[in-house]
């Protein structure tokens, strides 16, 4: 018989197995690391995986060796591919560029070959659903203003590879997630830029819902590239270094690297900002502003010192169409798109649910 | 007055922000009172009788744009064959002119409706190799590829105690006023 206290105790032990579960994960796809973040015991575990290979002579004594000193490979058609940090530590030993499966942001058509491959760290990183469809939300970049690419590719097989592992995913853009990630406080309202290694991609979001949001196919690689061709070293070396040591505050007295590094970051940051102002100035949507905007700066490549004084300084000669107020790095740059998408997804979930949600 | 430039750049805003496609002119007519503008533009659409596979479409629009710089209609007239030629649709023009009438919220609102279908959202660009090939996505089902690897989960952990409960409460407030 069902009694009323009967479905009360139901409700209030599903409200339970909700709360124990933490259901809902967050998923960046990057062009360079692939970022998961969940909840566990009330805390946020986030998860960072250098998406590169390294193909490898083949051989039972060199598996050996890898698994000995714990560097994570794949075997696939009789080739050894070690993923990872580890990967671009090899290929620099080597001076030979690395294998990255992801360009500007988006998987690319021609990697075919690499799919599984990508699918299998994808997977990984991510783990298994703690339920049935549990949601998840993956960012996905915008469209790009400077390229013609396609990122529906990206944005359909990223889809399907989660599908298949249980999930229900949702794409998000890039942007956003840094909104809902860092401007809870404004309402959402504000611009998110994310300066990765494949693109920079820009949101402007007005209470919640995105206005404008574009790409641009310049950005952490770029720089590595630009760097490269200049002094006649690989792109990955200038990577190491610039993930290293890189001091923007203080390059006079750094190397040739660092010195060529600090000029393509400021060469960066103001064809970003001009693109943006453009965008703005012709966009006939734009909302207006009663407050002041304020503007969230995130992603790997604004992780060097010295940064944000740059960029506000290039800030301080443009005019944007808005007022802009606070600008502020993300709490956590690497992981805030991550941080965002997770905000998404347990919204989501727990809309699904319709139950009581955990304690603020 | 408004200039033919003009007409050019506000239907490319049309295309870009409206439609969320990039849309090239092709012929500009000059009309009492307005101008009738062909546009290409890519459409990316599933193909829901195989699975994984999206198929790029380059369609040609016919916009109607008054001298005020109102957007009138819009329609597909035809599209871009594989061969390069465009193909008409025969019956579009015949119901074009029937609908001159059509208002402008209307517009917009169909709109909207058909970039909403649009997978990808706005802004979606296709790249345009020179010719006229047809750039078509298969998104293969990936095969079951036989692997080994020396690794469950992947990732370098990194734990917070830094809460989500108070974003995720007012997103939930935002969703909600939306819905109503
Ligand atoms: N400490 C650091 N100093 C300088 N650059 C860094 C640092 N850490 C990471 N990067 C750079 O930041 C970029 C990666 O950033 P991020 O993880 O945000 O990008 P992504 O999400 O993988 O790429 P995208 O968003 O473009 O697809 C790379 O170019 C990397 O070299
Ligand atoms: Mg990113």
């Amino acid at each position: 018989m069902v009694t009323k206290t009967g479905a009360k105790n139901r409700r209030a032990k599903r409200a339970e197995a909700t709360v124990e579960k933490d259901l809902g994960k967050g998923l960046d796809v990057g062009t360079a690391f692939i970022y998961c973040a969940e909840r566990e015991k009330g805390n946020i575990v986030f998860r960072r995986q250098r998406d590169a290979f390294f193909n490898i002579e083949p051989g039972d004594f060199t598996k050996k060796m890898l698994n000995k000193i714990n560097v994570k490979y794949i075997e696939k058609d009789g080739s050894l591919y070690v993923i990872g940090d580890e990967a671009m530590e090899m290929a620099n030993i080597f001076h030979r560029e690395l294998r990255r499966p992801l360009r500007k942001g988006v998987i690319s058509p021609s990697e075919k070959e690499s799919l599984p491959m990508i699918e299998l760290i994808i997977q990984s990183v991510i783990g298994r659903p703690k339920c049935k469809g549990e949601i998840v939300y993956y960012s996905v970049p915008a469209a790009p203003l400077d390229a013609d690419f396609d990122i529906i590719y990206h944005e359909n097989i990223v889809k399907r590879f989660l599908e298949k592992a249980g999930y229900t995913p949702k794409p998000i853009n890039e942007g956003m997630g840094i909104i809902f990630s860092e401007l809870a406080d404004e309402e959402f309202t504000g611009i998110g830029i994310s300066f990765g290694a494949g693109m920079v991609n820009m949101c402007l979001s007005y209470m919640s819902v995105p206005v404008v949001s574009f790409s641009l196919s310049k950005s952490g690689d770029w720089i590595d590239e630009q760097v490269g061709i200049a002094l006649g070293e690989t792109a990955s070396r200038v990577c190491e270094v610039k993930e290293k040591s890189l001091d923007l505050t203080n390059v006079k007295t750094q190397s040739h690297i660092e010195t060529a590094l600090a000029i393509y970051y400021d060469n960066l940051i103001n064809y970003v900002l001009k693109s943006i102002k453009q965008e703005f100035d012709n966009n006939p949507k734009l909302p207006r502003f009663t407050k002041p905007v304020t503007l969230v700066i995130s992603g790997g490549t604004t992780m060097p010192k010295g940064f944000l004084v740059k960029f506000n300084k290039a800030l301080s000669q443009v005019k944007f169409p808005m007022e802009i107020g606070k600008v502020k790095m993300a709490s956590s740059p690497l992981h805030a798109v991550a941080r965002g998408t997770l905000i998404a997804a347990i919204t989501d979930q727990e809309r699904l649910e319709g139950g009581p949600h955990p304690s603020v | 007055m408004a200039t033919v430039k003009d007409a050019i750049k506000e239907i490319k805003l049309f295309f870009r922000f409206d439609l969320g496609k990039k849309g090239t002119i092709i012929q500009v007519t000059p009309h009492p009172g307005e101008w009738k503008v062909l546009v290409e533009a890519t459409d990316t659409m599933w193909d829901s009788t195989k699975d994984y596979r999206i198929i790029h479409e380059r369609n040609i629009y016919e916009v109607d744009i008054d001298k005020q710089l109102n957007i009138e209609g819009y329609r597909r007239v035809g599209r871009r064959g594989k061969d390069g030629e465009i193909e008409e649709f025969s019956y579009a023009r015949s119901i074009a002119k029937e609908d001159r009438s059509l208002n402008k919220n209307m517009v917009k609102e169909i709109a909207q409706e058909i970039a909403k279908n649009i997978p990808g959202g706005i802004g979606i660009r296709v790249r345009e190799k020179g010719g006229m090939e047809l750039p078509q996505t298969f998104i293969d089902p990936i095969e079951e590829t036989q692997m080994n690897y020396n690794f469950d989960r992947l990732g370098e952990v990194k734990k917070t105690e830094q809460k989500v409960d108070k974003a995720v409460e007012r997103l939930k407030a935002f969703k909600k006023t939306k819905r109503k």
